[in-house]
């Protein structure tokens, strides 16, 4: 069975997208998607089972992209970075069948819009930069530079 | 259990809906209750969890009636113009907490915070059935 583009950010759940309510449901987007992120990679504690991660998976794809493109066509792509990532971290931790679904989903994304590939490509610079980071500040505490 | 009837009865007992319509008092009020459901939760204590799931639908129902939209209007922006507006506030503040509660809860209550999320905001169509049929 195949979807449209149509057809998949219209199957969103519960959501009735309001105009009128367009900023405090991005930040609601924004900060379940962060607090999602923050349980998929729990800094003390087991890490999240398959299932969790299977509801996780749920939560991104019928939900927070979803409103994440119909809230923000343009401007603050807040929701959406962090859309991308949490989509990331998700292909990084789940199993093949989720990474196939996900897959699917990001080649609708490219095949659509500039601004999700904007979005993912703002994604990989915040990871590749925490990488950077990461990598120089063991370079400096190896060299003893600062 | 007392304590719980002496919340309900804090919560319900004035006829003043304007307590509880500010957005801030009601995020607030949401994720101590998530917050203490989970617990309850964890804790194998159904009746109290049943309790306080009450005390939660208590608080949507006054939430959605006496919701002050110059307040969500002072801090969001964003204009309540009909009850579906009110209820689609109320849906985010309800989320919002889940989120916050999702950050700061124990491993074990993780989970039932999620399955909150998933509640409210993840209706019946399942994408990810359809896309690998």
């Amino acid at each position: 069975m195949t979807y449209s583009q149509d057809d998949w950010f219209g199957a969103a759940g519960s959501s009735h997208y309001l105009p009128s309510l367009v900023r405090i449901e991005t930040l609601c987007v924004t900060r379940c998607t962060r607090a999602l992120l923050t349980f998929l990679h729990p800094t003390d504690g087991p890490r999240p089972s398959a299932e969790d991660c299977y509801l996780v998976f749920k939560i991104l794809t019928e939900w927070s992209i979803p409103a994440a493109h119909t809230l923000a066509p343009d401007g603050s792509f807040d929701c959406k970075v962090m859309s991308a990532r949490l989509a990331i971290s998700i292909l990084c931790l789940s199993g093949k069948g989720t990474g196939e679904a996900i897959s699917s989903v990001i080649e609708n994304w490219y095949r659509d819009a500039g601004q999700w590939k904007a979005a993912f490509e703002a994604a990989i610079q915040i990871v590749v930069g925490t990488i950077i980071f990461m990598l120089l500040k063991l370079h400096c505490v190896s060299t003893g530079k600062r | 259990m007392r304590m719980l009837g002496a919340l309900y009865t804090c919560l319900f007992s004035s006829s003043d809906p304007s307590r509880t319509g500010s957005v801030t008092i009601l995020q607030t009020l949401f994720q101590v209750l998530f917050s203490l459901q989970g617990s309850l939760l964890a804790e194998g204590d159904l009746e109290g969890a049943s309790y306080v799931l009450e005390l939660i639908n208590g608080v949507k129902k006054i939430g959605c009636e006496g919701l002050n939209a110059s307040l969500v209007m002072q801090q969001y922006g964003d204009q309540i113009r009909s009850e579906a507006d009110a209820q689609g506030v109320l849906d985010c503040l309800i989320i919002m907490a889940l989120a916050a509660c999702m950050e700061n809860a124990l491993d074990g209550e993780r989970r039932y915070m999620l399955n909150n999320v998933m509640a409210v905001k993840v209706g019946t169509n399942c994408i990810f059935l359809a896309c690998v049929k």
